[in-house]
């Protein structure tokens, strides 16, 4: 006993001061971890209002980490994301139908839209890396009894050019083709233009002209049922110069004010304006529901700009930052709120090199 | 006998009772010492001695992303006691965002002369500068593997990243820029002519070796930029396809086989490469293409027809400073 008294009451000791220092430690961490999400939660809020989804959902990830208990911010981020995927396969169908009438720089815009949203959009991805690059190629299933000469014959209208199908098959001319196996061969420019009738989006388009019609009335239906990002992903898919693309045009119009007229309800208002701008601008009501949302974005940056000031006659410098830069992304043009953020970074270089 | 074996028995139950309490004491610290690791991203409470290069080495395992951290951050320097988040995946793939996105220059080389300036010869005082330049606006000069990740939307780059290429494999390179690069610490990529390669003006293998061996990517040029290949009335179909494949296998063989090297990037100077072109470059297992079409380059463009800046001698220092661009402006809203 005699030896280990002396062992207890040194770990007594060492307990003591040790569990003291660590727990003004957790303390100020905790503290400080709370601080961190705050602020990552209001980077989340100012990135989602500048439309900057993938980088609000990275920050609201790293908020609900820090905070896994936080069952709002968990709801929040998978909200975000769906929206996200949503937006990104909107954008991917709109660059399908640009790509399809040939617009291939509108096209391409939707397919790196779509990828801002959605980094994993391997169809944005797929036609922006190679069908807009033009690095199409035939696909041909080998058939027993193909020979190169009767494949190229097929393929390039020139028995001659088995060498090359022989060559890309990574065969010699001199073998056979393996039944059953899909070769990969590349268009060659003199027969481009007599290919392009056959390629495997010139058929899309031939076989989904026949349910336009259809594609319609499905659309109609889920308009009814106020379903409108359902009605949009219908009616972007009809490209442009079939019959029924007016009408598609004008339920297009629709869904967008009426979505556009949800968002602004909830008080979204950049996300609203974005779905506005969505819509022809000769659209009944349109301008003036504009410039309703414009004018409320103004007001809100306001009210963020005086949270801001409050925030900073209470000395809480990363708060004011953090409403001022709302304000920016809301009014870009509100001078005040620039100007007092460099104030107020200033004052924080100044108070952390004092420190 | 008892008293005894009582004595050490009690005198090891105080010694693990000492280790399991100091244990417990010291692993409560390290949890409540404020960092978090997770899978996408860490959470650090700054140390005294934390550098942003050390924080990289230590979370990215690799000492040259610090700039990641700064970006992330929003902030140049660290503070003891501040907490940062270190992103450790992608959070911006392609440099997207929703005014548009961000472009690589790929800048292009060949001669160097200590005197004279000529339209393919730069000075090496005109050099020095251009590379001063660089340095001192904040622009960062990537590897061509970074460079192939942006390309292939995997990895985020230094919003200001620029390649540096050398054409033909030029002694010039060797006595001039060589040092100069050396002195900057800027990693660049030889395309190498390799039919040019021994002649009396141009580098020997043995300088190409130890080029390769101080860190520079050796590479290939398709011969003499002789566009042999192109498909003309006195050439058959057969005739044309042999001489492009000949054209542009042959400089991988030689490299393959001068230096046991598998080169992915050939710098080939034909503007146009028609779909048999690509498919060829594909067939042959080459990754990018770097035409001699001018123009910063967005992730989207095609491997195979990546544009260069070529840097000529004649250039004004104005010139040269807009064939720096780093962003494309695109409504990606």
């Amino acid at each position: 006993m005699k030896t280990l008294l002396p062992g207890i009451l040194i770990l007594l000791f060492i307990t003591l001061f040790t569990d003291q220092s660590c727990a003004a430690d957790s303390a100020g961490i905790a503290v400080s971890r709370e601080q961190l999400c705050e602020q990552y939660r209001k980077k989340a809020v100012a990135y989602e209002m500048s439309n900057e989804l993938r980088k609000a959902i990275y920050c609201l990830n790293i908020v609900n980490k820090l905070n896994s208990g936080d069952r709002k911010t968990a709801a929040k981020l998978s909200i975000l994301k769906k929206m996200a995927e949503e937006t990104a396969d909107r954008h991917c169908s709109r660059g399908v139908t640009f790509y399809m009438s040939n617009s291939y720089k509108a096209a391409r815009k939707e397919f790196v839209t779509a990828l801002r949203y959605d980094p994993n959009h391997k169809k944005s991805l797929d036609y922006l890396k190679n069908r807009l690059m033009g690095n199409n190629s035939i696909a041909y299933k080998v058939k027993a009894g193909d020979s190169f000469k009767t494949i190229a014959k097929t393929i390039y209208k020139n028995g001659n050019k088995g060498f090359l199908v022989a060559y890309f098959s990574g065969q010699n001319l001199k073998t056979k083709p393996i039944p059953g196996l899909t070769l990969r061969l590349p268009v060659l420019k003199e027969i481009e233009a007599k290919e392009k009738t056959n390629t495997p989006e010139t058929l899309i388009k031939v076989k989904e002209s026949a349910n336009f019609e259809k594609d319609l009335i499905k659309a109609k239906r889920q308009l009814k049922s106020k379903n409108y990002e359902a009605v949009l992903s219908i009616v972007l898919q009809i490209p442009k110069g079939v019959p029924e693309k007016k009408e598609a045009a004008k339920l297009a119009n629709i869904s967008y004010f009426n979505m556009g007229k949800e968002l602004s309800r909830k008080n979204r208002y950049v996300e609203s304006l974005n779905m506005y701008n969505m819509v022809d601008p000769g659209f009944k009501g349109i301008q003036a529901a504009k410039s309703s949302v414009k004018r409320k974005i103004k007001k809100e940056a306001e009210r963020h700009y005086r949270v801001g000031v409050k925030y900073f006659i209470n000395e809480e410098l990363e708060k004011a930052i953090g409403a001022w830069t709302i304000t920016l992304t809301l009014n870009p043009g509100h001078k005040m709120a620039e100007k007092n953020i460099e104030i107020s970074q200033r004052l924080i270089e100044k108070l952390g090199k004092i420190q | 006998m008892k008293k005894i074996q009582l004595k050490h028995f009690s005198k090891s139950i105080s010694r693990c009772f000492f280790c399991l309490l100091l244990s417990a004491i010291l692993s409560s610290c390290a949890i409540t010492s404020g960092n978090r690791v997770y899978d996408d991203f860490a959470a650090i409470k700054v140390k005294p001695t934390d550098s942003m290069e050390s924080l990289a080495s230590e979370y990215l395992n690799d000492a040259d992303k610090g700039w990641l951290i700064e970006d992330f951050n929003d902030i140049q320097t660290l503070t003891p006691g501040q907490r940062v988040i270190i992103p450790l995946k992608t959070y911006e793939f392609g440099g997207l965002k929703a005014n548009g996105c961000q472009t690589v220059p790929v800048l292009a080389y060949t001669r160097f002369s200590k005197k004279k300036a000529r339209k393919s010869i730069v000075k090496e005082s005109e050099f020095e500068k251009q590379l001063n330049y660089l340095a001192e606006n904040g622009y960062t000069i990537i590897t061509m593997s970074q460079f192939l990740d942006f390309m292939a939307f995997k990895h985020q780059i230094p919003k200001k990243s620029v390649v540096i290429t050398i054409d033909g494999g030029w002694r010039s390179f060797y006595d001039i820029a060589y040092p100069i690069l050396k002195k900057y610490n800027m990693p660049v990529t030889i395309f190498i002519d390799t039919e040019f390669i021994g002649s009396k003006e141009a580098l020997s293998w043995e300088q190409i070796k130890a080029l390769e061996t101080h860190g520079f990517d050796i590479q290939c040029m398709a011969k003499k930029h002789k566009q042999t290949a192109k498909l003309n009335n006195n050439k058959s179909f057969k005739d044309y396809f042999i001489a492009l494949e000949k054209e542009i296998s042959a400089p991988k063989i030689t490299i393959q086989q001068e230096l046991n090297k598998n080169c992915c990037c050939l710098a080939y100077n034909y503007e146009k490469a028609d779909p048999l072109i690509t498919a060829l470059l594909a067939k042959l297992d080459y990754q990018a293409v770097f035409t001699s079409n001018s123009g910063s380059n967005p992730f989207y463009i095609s491997n195979y027809r990546i544009h260069r800046n070529f840097i000529s001698g004649k250039y004004s220092f104005k010139t040269f400073k807009r064939k720096l661009s780093v962003f494309k402006e695109m409504d990606l809203k």
